[in-house]
């Protein structure tokens, strides 16, 4: 009776720990002119996560010192895209559990 | 086989049943319905109009061959009417930002350089009249949208507005998106 009472208690617990949603992180970074190191503002940072993740996309934009901050990223990976207009002026990949602020120098023509 | 297929030869099938028994009437004679004379009947009209009673059978035979022809004469064009079934897109679009809107395109076509038309095939749906709502788009960024209707020649012709865009100070970048994105 108590060994069915401990193997229900466990798998009880088991469950409640996957179901738990992951926890959401703050995710930012700052975008600067690769010559003059200031940061450059008003541009698109887009998060876009794998196809299929379930996670949502995150748009934002960079303030007047190129910085820009995303308070709720889930952690995995996603493709990070910083556009001015239709110009796209960075692509890479990153992942949200590893890195937490990243630094995207931006060189003039 | 296609249904429409059978649709689309039953005219011919009620055309031939037509030229057939048009003839038909004329072998066996039923035109002649005064045995008498063995000739056939004339009927006077008010109006000084006549006919005579074997002119039905004739004009079975000629108007059954139109019915009858014309659809061996369409059958090669059958390839420009494509199969159109109604399919409705569905979802519940999980954003923040109303009013949004919702497009679809199965083959959109893309322009690589300037001068470069573009061509999308799509499926008219509608009596004719309706308008179709084009989009100029560049990384995902709409430069222009237009609307058209019909032209005589059953094509759409779109004339998007000139945009002029400032280049970019930057350098922008040649890394294309990978396939876990698209």
């Amino acid at each position: 009776m108590f060994r069915r009472f401990a193997v229900l208690t466990f798998l009880a617990c088991f469950l409640l720990q996957s179901a738990r949603p992951q926890s959401s992180e703050p995710f930012g970074g700052r975008v600067f002119n690769a010559q003059s190191k200031r940061g450059i503002a008003n541009l698109e940072v887009r998060l876009r996560p794998p196809r299929g993740s379930g996670s949502p996309i995150m748009i934002g934009n960079t303030d007047q010192n190129g910085v820009f901050r995303f308070s709720q990223v889930r952690p995995g990976r996603y493709l990070l895209e910083v556009s001015q207009g239709p110009y796209v002026l960075y692509r890479a990949e990153t992942d949200t559990s590893k890195v937490h602020n990243i630094e995207i120098p931006i060189e003039r023509r | 086989m296609d249904l429409r297929m059978l649709l689309f030869f039953t005219p011919s099938f009620a055309g031939f049943v037509m030229v057939v028994g048009g003839m038909w009437l004329i072998y066996k004679q039923k035109i002649y319905i005064d045995k008498e004379s063995n000739q056939p009947v004339e009927i006077s009209l008010p109006g000084n109009f006549r006919f005579k009673s074997n002119y039905p059978a004739l004009a079975l035979f000629v108007l059954g061959f139109f019915p009858l022809v014309y659809p061996f004469h369409e059958l090669p064009r059958l390839e420009e009417y494509p199969h159109v079934i109604w399919v409705k897109l569905t979802g519940v679009p999980n954003t923040n930002v109303y009013p949004a809107l919702v497009y679809a395109s199965m083959t959109p076509s893309p322009v690589t350089r300037e001068g470069d038309s573009f061509t999308v095939p799509v499926p008219f749906i509608g009596k004719g009249d309706e308008e179709y709502k084009v989009l100029l788009i560049a990384n995902e960024h709409v430069l222009d949208s237009q609307t058209a209707k019909r032209m005589s020649d059953g094509n759409i012709e779109i004339k998007f507005a000139p945009t002029i865009l400032t280049p970019s100070e930057f350098k922008t970048t040649d890394a294309s998106v990978p396939a876990d994105y698209k």
